[in-house]
């Protein structure tokens, strides 16, 4: 299946591009694809390091426990000050 | 009808009013507005420009879920636009409308729609001032760009 990875604003600076494609395994988790960005991006925990990362998945807030599905979008924003994203 | 909304150009202030002015014949009495400004100083340093990224639409979702939650009584109608893309000092960024049935009710539900609108929908400033570039949180902190990712924190 293929998701496609949006970084916002200062997460952009660490991976050095502002969205992606990619693909993953079928049944992959969140925390799947976040381990698989750390790896490809280590700057990315660098950055977590320094603030909290928030990561939507659709729009909305998700577990890193939650099954990913071929189309979904997932969004990996630094903290606004509220840090509330649901939209 | 409440509308909160993600724009790039400016907004036109008068036909905003226009049409919410048809709201006195129901009783409204007051429509505050509240603008905002890029300012071209900041902490002493002159700034070029400020550029707003945001997420969409999940961005003009949000305004608008903002825009009807505050919805009440005595409030007739609530409009909240926030512009994004490079934009320099002067420019406006933030426009947020409330009629209401007087000027408190107004007063108190426009200073309530700031804070949220400030506080909780992707929206992302990155300063350019003479001295570097800036990421703004909304609490007005700002960490120093450094495209190496060793950010600094000021």
């Amino acid at each position: 299946m293929r998701v496609r990875i949006r970084y916002l604003a200062a997460v952009a600076d660490y991976t050095g591009k502002s969205e992606e494609e990619l693909e993953l395994e079928e049944g992959s988790t969140l925390g799947d694809l976040l381990e698989l960005l750390r790896e490809k991006y280590p700057k990315i925990r660098d950055m977590e390091r320094r603030f909290p990362l928030l990561v939507l998945r659709n729009g909305l807030n998700a577990k890193e426990s939650s099954r990913l599905e071929d189309g979904d979008r997932i969004a990996l924003l630094p903290p606004v000050s509220g840090g509330v994203y649901n939209a | 009808m409440p509308e909160g909304k993600a724009v790039k150009e400016e907004l036109s202030i008068d036909e905003v009013v226009e049409d919410l002015s048809r709201y006195a014949e129901e009783g409204m009495g007051a429509i505050v507005i509240f603008i905002g400004f890029v300012k071209g100083d900041v902490d002493g340093k002159r700034v070029d420009s400020l550029d707003y990224e945001v997420y969409e639409p999940y961005t003009t979702r949000h305004l608008q879920r903002i825009a009807e939650e505050e919805m009440e009584e005595r409030v007739y109608d609530i409009r909240v636009f926030h512009r994004y893309g490079s934009l320099k000092p002067g420019d406006k960024t933030l426009y947020i409308f409330v009629a209401g049935r007087g000027r408190k009710v107004a007063f108190e539900k426009a200073r309530r729609v700031l804070e949220r609108v400030k506080h909780e929908p992707p929206i992302f400033k990155l300063e350019t001032r003479e001295d570097g570039q800036y990421w703004v949180f909304g609490d007005g902190r700002r960490i120093r760009r450094e495209l190496n990712g060793s950010d600094k924190v000021e």
